[in-house]
């Protein structure tokens, strides 16, 4: 059972980068069902049009760290820390290719392991706000 | 003006939950904007940005009643030839297809209803309602 979040909390935005349809699908009804709205971007280069949208607000981005799109997870993430470093960002992925992608790119960042554990996925988009909204006000 | 403006709400939100849009469209934004106006209308929504995805989705367990597609998408198959495999292989979805090419319309009889672009999401969910629901919104 999803626990309802109080009504007057602020309904947040989560930008979910994944190539994979049936996970994208999958994580983005459990995060709608949980209270966030959810932006669905196939690959990087979506993700950078909606972010370039600044009347867009974007929480948290949770990335997969495929390459599919001109950018990998890991670029993009670069991008936003960045640019717009006010947006929390999630990278998630298999240990091996994180572990290979983060040697070259030496990018450190919030890792989550695929396949996804939607629990999990929600616990850290939590945990990220909650920080984020401790360290604005 | 206040029931005009409301009247998208008519027909329980249980009806309109239990059925199921597949928005096909390769422009992040207009698939935003249309899956957000259509979640408003109390539909479920999932998305695809291009044939290849639908079919996956469609080849899965989840259950569809609507897709609502672009003709112009990346990839090997474009919104008119996912229309027409569908009228072949799934003839009890209803199709929805759309393109900024009017003469597009002609060219596809029976193997869906056709929305010229640009449209507003509202007169799409409009289109989408009156496949859905039919009767039951009259």
């Amino acid at each position: 059972m999803i626990a309802a979040k109080p009504l007057d909390a602020p309904i947040q935005t989560v930008l979910l980068v994944e190539d994979e349809v049936i996970a994208r699908m999958m994580l983005a009804e459990y995060l709608r069902d949980c209270g966030y709205k959810v932006i669905e971007a196939a690959h990087t280069d979506e993700a950078l049009v909606v972010l370039q949208h600044t009347e867009i607000e974007v929480g948290v981005v949770l990335c997969g760290i495929s390459k599919t799109g001109s950018a990998g997870g890991f670029a993009l993430s670069q991008w936003i820390r960045s640019s717009r470093p006010w947006r929390q960002v999630i990278l998630a992925g298999n240990h091996e290719r994180s572990a290979d992608a983060a040697d070259e790119l030496c990018q450190a960042g919030p890792m989550l392991s695929k396949p996804y554990e939607p629990k999990v996925v929600l616990d850290r988009i939590k945990l990220l706000l909650a920080t984020r909204s401790k360290t604005t006000t | 003006m206040l029931d005009k403006a409301l009247s998208f709400l008519d027909g329980s939100p249980r009806e309109r939950a239990q059925h199921t849009v597949l928005v096909v469209e390769d422009e992040v934004i207009i698939r935003m904007m249309l899956s957000d106006v259509l979640r408003r209308y109390g539909f479920r929504t999932i998305e695809a940005r291009d044939a290849h995805e639908a079919i996956t989705l469609l080849q899965s367990r989840v259950h569809v009643d609507l897709v609502f597609t672009d003709v112009r998408l990346p990839g090997s198959i474009d919104g008119l030839a996912l229309a027409r495999f569908l009228r072949q292989t799934r003839p009890e979805l209803q199709v929805i297809v759309t393109s900024g090419d009017a003469s597009v319309g002609n060219s596809f009889d029976g193997v869906g209803v056709f929305l010229p672009k640009p449209y507003n999401p509202h007169q799409a969910a409009g289109r989408v309602e009156e496949l859905l629901l039919g009767d039951a919104q009259r």
